[in-house]
């Protein structure tokens, strides 16, 4: 049953993923981009991340890629011939990329050794939620309050960018 | 349980997918978007990982990585809309001031 919802979930994110990368229109990229991202949140909460898999669905799924679509939609940027998008000259010549960087990626992961969890890895995943807000306000308070810095400077800086 | 190694397989293959896409793509949106899709891929090694550790690390790492692609999409689509205004295209061919 688990490795059953595995398949379903990675399958999803991965024909999803496939649509992204090949779709000549950016806007149904943009909404199999949704579809990828709710897949990956069905891994995560099946590697026992639920909190993480919420933070995907509402802030990623929910609010970034809609204002991919937002953006999409506002400057029409998938109505007429110059928008659309046809290959270039040479993107054929990114297939084999693909197949190499995914080469590659597979043989380290194939070489590490065999990675199975245990009981007490499965314990300590428990009630993520709470032990992960203990975890970034003590030992990575200094990443999440820069983040939050990080946050406002980019807040700022888009505002500027988008000036008349 | 399905062993952590097929997570990491699935990530490398959305990676590599992504990868694909930017440089298949010369709209600037579409090739936004399979940026994203590569954080994504790495996302889920950092998730499976941690899984495998029995830490919370890599879910925090993660949780930070989230934040950064929203503001990295905020500025992004910004500097999408001042080159929108400017020229009125988004092939990335016709935007090459800064190429040679």
């Amino acid at each position: 049953m688990e490795s059953a919802i595995f398949y379903f979930f990675s399958t999803v994110s991965v024909v999803a993923a496939f649509v992204v990368a090949s779709s000549r229109r950016p806007a149904y990229g943009a909404l199999a981009l949704i579809v990828c991202l709710l897949g990956v949140a069905g891994l995560y909460a099946q590697l026992g991340a639920t909190f993480v898999a919420v933070v995907q669905i509402i802030v990623y799924a929910g609010a970034v890629l809609v204002v991919f679509l937002l953006v999409i939609m506002l400057l029409g940027l998938d109505g007429d011939t110059p928008f659309r998008d046809r290959p270039r000259r040479l993107g054929w010549a990114a297939l084999p990329v693909g197949l190499v960087l995914f080469a590659v990626l597979g043989t380290v992961v194939a070489r590490t050794s065999p990675l199975v969890s245990n009981e007490a890895t499965d314990e300590a995943m428990r009630g993520t939620a709470a032990r992960l807000g203990e975890f970034l306000l003590t030992d990575y308070l200094a990443p999440f309050e820069a983040t939050g810095i990080l946050i406002l400077v980019s807040l700022v800086g888009a505002t500027w960018l988008v000036r008349r | 349980m399905v062993p952590v190694q097929h997570y990491l397989i699935v990530s490398a293959l959305l990676f590599a997918i992504g990868a694909t896409g930017l440089f298949f793509h010369r709209n600037l949106v579409s090739i936004f978007l399979c940026i994203e899709l590569m954080l994504n891929a790495v996302n889920l090694t950092f998730v499976a990982y941690s899984r495998l550790a029995g830490n919370l690390e890599g879910q925090a790492i993660t949780l930070i990585v989230i934040a950064v692609a929203a503001a990295e999409a905020a500025v992004g689509l910004a500097i999408l809309i001042a080159l929108h205004r400017r020229r009125e295209t988004m092939n990335v061919d016709d935007h090459k001031l800064l190429s040679y």
